[in-house]
């Protein structure tokens, strides 16, 4: 593996001053009509007939600041920390919980690397309730990012494969095999995107700004392993289920028309944690780790046990790989 | 099986001597004669329950190896920095070492899914 290929993308200076410029016009516009609207905002506060409360005028105010910011990946440390307080604030604002949202950047000389023992999962889909409780998965829609595919014992048939199962498992006769995204580390998400709204972070991690996606689900037509979701509706999590620590790139909430996928729980990974649905699993079938690290859970699976990928060969290099024990 | 029929009533009542009867060994297999609280090797050595691997690793040579390399078990204080592990009696019962089948998480709510159309 190469990790110089992923740490830049091809063209990216090109793509930098190009959307540097946008975004530049970008500021001129929101000075421009943010100022108009400040004022009008003004002149309807000081009105009788206008019921607008300090926090309804703060929200809009905030939610337009929102609207008019740039692309995460070319923000600066302080543009960063102003929309992150931004959200934070919303947060509070629109649903009165206090999150607390990272920017942590990737840890260097770490490439996440995963891996899962086909021999060890009995299909008790732990790890798809943590996912959805850590990440602030979209409840009504019941949106998964984990698929655990029941196969019959000693073929990997993905046409055959049901994910859809829910009877008593293990069942007689048969394996069970889980995909989520595979941080590819040339995906073919990051080359369709039209916007630049999605990319690879050093680590490995496959990243999406939900506030540049313009939701034309171009990514989720070139995944060829169906790691990206859509929002079809506005996500809805209970505010007592909420988990409060998140990310940008990460768990946090996610709008209407945007898509969204597994990021290897950025949130805690790159703290030194666990992702949540390794952390689940009563069979000790996922080992999570650093591929840069010759000492590392993974390499030794990797070195020691017979290891694949699934659909190898569209070249996609996975950086998630199957073992049997 | 004599293990059960002989189980003191009093103490012995949530042990389902499963793994012995598989094995067709009896406590002192495992327990050193004279004390429970201790595991008595083949190689005469007693070792504290802390460290059951040790035993266990005397049949299960395999599962010690992918153990100790990081492909069996499960690691508890995240990917970074000291690794600890579960030892082998945090998730296998010693005496029923299996995991019970069970009814697992609720299903995606999505038809059928296959390969080609997902």
């Amino acid at each position: 593996m190469n990790p110089d290929r992923t740490l830049e993308p091809r063209g990216d200076a090109d793509e930098r001053t190009m959307l540097q410029k946008r975004v530049d016009r970008r500021r001129a516009l929101s000075i421009l009509i943010g100022g108009m609207a400040v004022g009008m905002q003004a002149v309807t506060a000081c009105s009788p007939l206008s019921p607008v409360s300090d926090e309804e005028r703060e929200t809009r105010l905030l939610a337009w600041r929102e609207y008019i910011k740039g692309n995460y990946r070319f923000m600066s440390e302080e543009e960063r920390a102003e929309t992150i307080a931004r959200l934070e604030r919303l947060a509070k604002l629109k649903r009165g919980v206090d999150v607390t949202i990272q920017s942590t950047g990737a840890q260097p000389g770490v490439m996440f690397g995963y891996a899962f023992n086909i021999s060890k999962c009995q299909g008790f889909r732990n790890c798809v309730q943590a996912c959805i409780n850590e990440n602030n998965l979209d409840r009504r829609a019941g949106t998964q990012y984990i698929r655990i595919f029941e196969m019959e014992d000693g073929v990997v048939d993905l046409d055959e494969a049901d994910a859809t199962f829910q009877h008593e498992v293990p069942a007689e006769g048969h394996f069970y095999m889980g995909t989520q995204c595979f941080q590819c580390a040339d995906p073919p998400c990051v080359k369709v995107c039209p916007v630049g709204a999605t990319w690879q972070e050093p680590d490995g991690i496959t990243v999406i700004d939900y506030d540049w996606c313009i939701g034309c689900r171009y990514c989720m037509a070139a995944c060829p392993y169906w790691a990206r979701r859509f929002n079809w509706s506005a996500p809805e999590v209970p505010a007592e289920e909420l988990n409060p620590n998140q990310h940008y790139l990460g768990n946090r909430a996610r709008k209407v028309g945007v898509v969204e996928k597994c990021t290897f729980c950025i949130h805690r990974t790159r703290q030194g944690r666990l992702p949540a649905c390794a952390e689940a699993c009563p069979t000790g079938a996922r080992v999570f780790g650093n591929l840069l690290d010759p000492n590392s859970e993974i390499r030794w699976v990797l070195a020691n046990k017979r290891v694949f990928r699934l659909k190898e060969e569209l070249k996609t290099e996975p950086r998630f790989w199957y073992f049997t024990d | 099986m004599a293990l059960a029929d002989e189980r003191v009533a009093d103490a012995h009542q949530n042990i389902k001597p499963v793994h012995p009867a598989q094995t067709g060994a009896v406590c002192s297999t495992c327990h050193a004669a004279d004390n429970v609280e201790f595991l008595a090797l083949k190689s005469g050595d007693r070792v504290t329950l802390d460290h059951a691997y040790r035993l266990c690793a005397q049949c299960h040579f395999s599962q010690a190896e992918a153990w100790a390399g990081g492909a069996h078990g499960k690691r508890l204080d995240g990917w970074q920095g000291r690794r600890v592990v579960m030892g082998c009696a945090d998730c296998h019962d010693p005496h029923k070492p299996a995991l019970e089948p069970r009814i697992p998480f609720r299903a995606p709510q999505i038809e059928r899914i296959r390969g080609h159309d997902q």
